[in-house]
């Protein structure tokens, strides 16, 4: 992680990059740090305002201030999306370990299934679990974490192949470490940069589908406020105040960049 | 008469780091110059300077290079497509990655012919075959139909010296051109290159860091270090009486090139440590490369033995039976009387306290992310011998022991070179104190000067501690200096196994002669 | 070589077994009841008789065991039969596969786009000499990629559609009304392959056999268009299956945003009903064309390699 840090010197973006997710994070669970406007109750008599110093992303059709409502939807929105890492990176990455690890039949097996999840595409997996759970951001959260763990299956397993046939790992066999000590001390610390990596871009990924989902209406119930679903609320007003579906969006775009920065330089890092 | 190409004061860096600092040479028509150099002398980066091909980021700072009238330093990018290929050609190191693996070997010959407007479609494949015939390569016409995946490295060599000749250039670039190859193969090629030349008139800028190769081909020798021009001159002059010290430690340093080895090889002694018969593994249902037929030998305890083979012939397979990371298909290993064939799981595990194994590649063989004290105490920690108070003393003391500073304890590998990096993987081997040490092409990845050092390292060890070797190499020159007995595998077989002395000296095998003869740097210096 | 295809056969319809299986056990063994939905139980206070909720159950089927319901109903989707929609009571199969031209022209006309687009960009960022242009080519991908797809169609609209009334913001009608969505599923489809294609064209030229070319005397774009793309086509085509997917789960967004027909709007209508049976028909479909396009991939892929044919050919 240090590594990290040494590398913003250069690199503005990367800084900003840093600086984005770290408010999407925060916001999540101190929204009060960032607004001080109630994202529920709106004022009537400052509806459909553009834009200004008061209102920082505008107001909406019932006068509720968008920024707070950005803010507050950061809470839902990260949730959903680092439980929807989570899952994806904790089942998958146990399933590659074990498929990379013991090899033979085992791993057939278990690759098999995973082809079959990179077969369906992960938005309609998403669907199909939310049309059996129900509507709900935690259910849009496990569905999107379902529906990416493949990627971390099959990530995880290259990297404990390319390590397992390493040089240095059989010569610690050779040494006479067991097989317990070999996984421990020189399998997993190997693997576990492009798994950061992959878990950084994850983040991004997820942050879409999350908002995607709820944009269709499948995530948290109105009035709480989630990005997606707020850039639906402004559609119907697209040509009046175009304020409200831009700003929601563009927050989303703004932490699907700042993700996808992140991980390059993990990655990078890493090499 | 003035030079074809003339170098002077080239300068060329990447980003900031300079690789090229200051380089004088000049070649001459229908002359071989052999630039000869360590890792990190320049002589790759000067070889392509003068083809205009560097790297991303590589940056000629000052200097020219003349060729035929002209400064290629000045030169544009339309003005180079018509000087490559055409009037400056190329013949890469690896043969496997050099060639463009979904088009034909015929085609890409007489691709050169096309780009420089020599053939039109219609004839061009009829002269790319007859390049290949010329260029050693029989029934030309049906390999010249085949892909590069269907090609021997020795065969994909010829097809990219013949696609180097096809433009009839006046001047050939041949950046360590048999590196990649088996040492008998090389001779072939390197004879082949230089007849080829001298039938064209055609100049050659041999790059090599294989003092025995330059001393062999090339009449005028340029030394290299650090990126700058140590000594040059005629091969004769320079290696009768070399003025720099540096030549003189290169020369000295060369296997191939000092006949005398590092000490006399030991007596024959009864005392067997290990023991082999009839070892035999195949991989799969048909004998396949690398796989190994009907070995027997006897290592004694305190003695060497060289195992000696080119590429799948075997040596490796056997030293790994013995190791038991592989198990045999057939016949018996023995160490110290007791049959270790099928040994498995903790028996064996236990087992490996008394051999370890010292691998070629010193830059995989240590975990990049232990420091090195990690690294050398892991064996002990394997086997829980002592507290980490005591793994520690012990850690400094193997590194001590390899001639290494205490302070390289902190450090991680990546911060290590070659030499003192392999020196790390000796220490660890040493650490439960083994009686065996098998050593799979301990120095091959490493300098010339730096082997030399490793391999004096390996002989006082062994006087140290009475450690039994068995040492794989592909190269007889480094077997040479260390080996009490010699065994040579063809093929998975054993073609001839005895005493250092008469192995070399009188070699009973015709493959043994072969290999022998293909040492570059054994002809005598009185023809040159 | 016939034995290579075989393998990939077999392969597919194992792929298409388990994306049926999948399917089966995420919808009809988890928790959730649609029959009660439709009918107007839970919330909505409704009262349903439970003969009634038992009479409809029959009637769907959904109240026999569940291996007999899960045999039942493999029998009937290999015969291409999805059961009846519980919403809409037509055929479910019949709903889906009406619903997909106008979801093919969109979709079509978006692949097109993201291939001139993603490989021209990927193609002009690795060939081009200058490094600022390429660097700044080679950006736009990523960036493709972070933008939310229903964020943009919007703004597209409000641009195109409502400031510059240049094209219809709605419906399905004409060839107009295409564009809007269609630029707007093409844009992430076209960042992934500029991406997956720019990387592969990337390593290829760091290959040694690239220099090799060059030090023939070849020109950049020789090197490019008759050495590298070949090499780097195979790599590349790998990802065909997956774009693919992203096309259709993509159109669900693009149908609801334009307000068009077609498969998108029967998923997301189906997905609101709670109506398992269309919501099992389109991942069956989607997993059918994934498997589809990648057998079509590896039949082309030999044509490319001659590595990969005397592979296969040596097997059998």
């Amino acid at each position: 992680m240090p590594d990290v840090l040494v590398r913003t010197r250069r690199k503005p973006g990367l800084i900003l990059a840093i600086a984005v997710l770290a408010f999407a994070l925060l916001a999540a669970v101190a929204p009060g740090l960032f607004t001080g406007q109630d994202p529920l109750a709106g004022v009537p008599a400052e509806k459909m305002r553009g834009p200004s110093p008061w209102h920082l992303f505008g107001t909406d059709e019932t006068g509720r201030d968008i920024f707070a409502r950005v803010v507050h939807g950061a809470a839902l929105s990260s949730q959903a999306t680092v439980i929807a890492v989570v899952v994806a990176l904790a089942a998958g990455s146990a399933l590659g370990l074990l498929a990379g690890f013991r090899g033979g039949a085992l791993d057939s097996a278990i690759m098999r299934c995973v082809d079959v999840l990179l077969a369906i595409p992960s938005i309609l997996l998403s669907l199909a679990l939310v049309t059996a759970l129900g509507f709900g951001t935690t259910n849009v959260a496990i569905a999107v974490g379902v529906a990416n763990l493949a990627q971390f299956a099959r990530l995880m397993r290259a990297e404990v192949l390319r390590v397992r046939s390493g040089v240095f790992v059989e010569a610690a066999r050779a040494a006479g470490v067991r097989w317990t000590g070999v996984l421990g001390r020189h399998v997993l610390p190997n693997a576990l940069g492009p798994v950061l990596a992959l878990a950084t871009l994850t983040f991004g990924t997820a942050v879409l589908e999350v908002s995607a989902l709820s944009f269709l209406g499948y995530g948290a119930t109105p009035p709480t406020p989630e990005w997606g679903s707020l850039v639906a609320d402004g559609r119907g007003f697209l040509a009046t105040a175009w304020w409200m579906t831009t700003f929601p969006g563009l927050t989303v775009a703004a932490v699907v960049l700042s993700a996808n920065r992140l991980s390059r330089a993990i990655e990078g890092d890493v090499r | 008469m003035s030079a074809l190409l003339t170098i002077r004061d080239l300068a060329v860096s990447y980003q900031t780091a300079p690789a090229v600092d200051g380089v004088d040479l000049s070649v001459h028509k229908g002359q071989i110059v052999a630039v000869v150099g360590e890792s990190g002398s320049g002589k790759s980066t000067t070889a392509h300077a003068a083809i205009g091909l560097l790297p991303r980021g590589g940056r000629i700072d000052r200097g020219e290079i003349v060729f035929d009238g002209r400064d290629l330093t000045k030169l544009s990018d339309r003005a180079w497509r018509s000087v490559r290929g055409r009037e400056i050609a190329l013949v890469p190191q690896d043969p496997t990655v050099s060639l463009n693996p979904v088009h034909r070997i015929g085609d890409q010959v007489a691709e050169v012919l096309l780009i420089h407007g020599l053939a039109n479609k219609r004839t061009a494949g009829v002269e790319a075959v007859k390049l290949l015939r010329k260029a050693g390569i029989s029934d030309p016409e049906a390999r010249a139909r085949q892909y590069p995946h269907e090609l021997s490295g020795g065969l994909r060599q010829r097809a990219l010296i013949a696609a180097a000749l096809a433009g009839r250039p006046k001047l050939v670039i041949a950046d360590e051109p048999t590196s990649a190859l088996d040492v008998t193969v090389q001779r072939q090629i390197l004879d082949h290159l230089e007849e080829l030349a001298a039938d064209g008139g055609t100049a050659v800028l041999l790059i090599t860091h294989d003092l025995g190769v330059a001393s062999d081909r090339a009449s005028r020798i340029v030394v290299l270090s650090q990126g700058t021009v140590v000594e040059e001159g005629t091969t004769g002059e320079l290696l009768a009486a070399p003025t720099q010290k540096y030549t003189r430690d290169l020369l000295f340093a060369a296997p191939s090139l000092s006949d005398t080895p590092l000490r006399a090889p030991k007596p024959p002694s009864p005392d067997v440590l290990v023991s082999v018969r009839d070892l035999g593994k195949t991989f799969g249902a048909v004998r396949a490369v690398g796989g190994v037929d009907g070995v027997s030998f006897d290592i004694a305890r305190g003695r060497t033995l060289a195992l000696v083979g080119e590429s799948g012939s075997g040596k490796s397979t056997t030293a790994r039976m013995i190791l038991r990371l592989e198990t045999p298909t057939d016949g018996v290993v023995e160490f110290d009387g007791k049959d270790i064939t099928s040994l498995r799981g903790e028996e064996l595990r236990r087992l490996r306290r008394r051999f370890q194994l010292v691998y070629q590649n010193p830059y995989a063989s240590l975990n990049p992310k232990f420091s090195i004290e990690d690294v050398v105490s892991e064996p002990l920690r394997a086997f829980g011998a002592g507290t980490k108070a005591e793994r520690r003393a012990r850690a400094a003391e193997l590194v001590d022991q390899v001639a290494l500073p205490s302070s390289v304890l902190k450090r991680k590998p990546a911060e290590l070179s070659g030499g003192q990096r392999q020196r790390v993987a000796i220490a660890r081997a040493l650490a439960l104190r083994p009686e065996l040490i098998v050593a799979d092409e301990p120095v091959s990845a490493l300098d010339v000067s730096v082997q030399a050092q490793i391999l004096r390292l390996f002989a006082d060890l062994q006087d140290e501690l009475g450690l039994t070797y068995l040492f794989i190499s592909h190269d007889l020159a480094v077997v040479r200096q260390i080996a009490d007995t010699v065994g040579v595998l063809r093929g998975g077989e054993l073609v001839e196994l005895g005493p250092a002395q008469d192995v070399l000296e009188r070699p009973g095998a015709d493959y043994t002669r072969e290999l022998l003869a293909a040492i570059p740097g054994r002809k005598p210096l009185e023809t040159r | 070589m016939r034995r290579y295809l075989l393998r990939r056969v077999l392969q597919a319809v194992f792929v298409l077994w388990a994306a049926f299986t999948v399917s089966f056990v995420i919808l009809y063994l988890l928790p959730g009841d649609a029959v009660s939905a439709k009918l107007g139980g839970g919330e909505a206070g409704l009262s349903v008789t439970p003969e009634q909720l038992a009479a409809a159950k029959a009637e769907y089927g959904l109240d026999d065991p569940l291996p007999l319901q899960y045999g039942k109903r493999l029998v009937a989707a290999v015969q291409g039969d999805f059961g009846r929609s519980i919403a809409t009571g037509d055929d479910a199969t019949n709903m889906v596969v009406s619903a997909l031209p106008p979801t093919l022209a969109v979709t079509g006309f978006a692949l097109v786009l993201a291939l001139l687009f993603g490989g021209g960009i990927a193609i002009a960022g690795t060939v081009t000499r200058h490094r600022r242009l390429g660097d700044l080519l080679l950006a736009l991908p990523p960036l493709g990629i972070s933008l939310p797809p229903f964020w943009v169609g919007l703004l597209l609209i409000q641009f195109f559609s409502f400031q510059l009334k240049l094209v219809p913001a709605l419906g399905s009608n004409g060839f107009e009304s295409l564009i809007l969505p269609a630029i707007t599923l093409a844009i992430p489809t076209g960042a992934i392959i500029g991406q997956v294609l720019a990387k592969s064209l990337r390593t290829q030229l760091a290959e040694p056999y690239a220099e090799i070319a060059l030090a023939k005397g070849a020109s950049r774009s020789r090197v490019h268009f008759g050495h590298l793309l070949r090499n780097a086509a195979v790599p590349s085509l790998t990802i065909a299956g997956v774009v693919a997917g992203n096309l259709i789960a993509g159109s669900v967004i693009t149908e609801t945003v334009f307000s068009r027909d077609g498969l998108g709007r029967v998923t997301s209508s189906a997905v609101t009903a709670q109506d398992i049976p269309v919501v099992q028909a389109v991942i069956v479909l989607a997993a059918l064309v994934f498997v589809v396009i990648n057998l079509l991939v590896d039949l082309v892929c030999p044509l490319l390699d001659p590595r990969i044919r005397h592979r296969e050919t040596a097997d059998a």
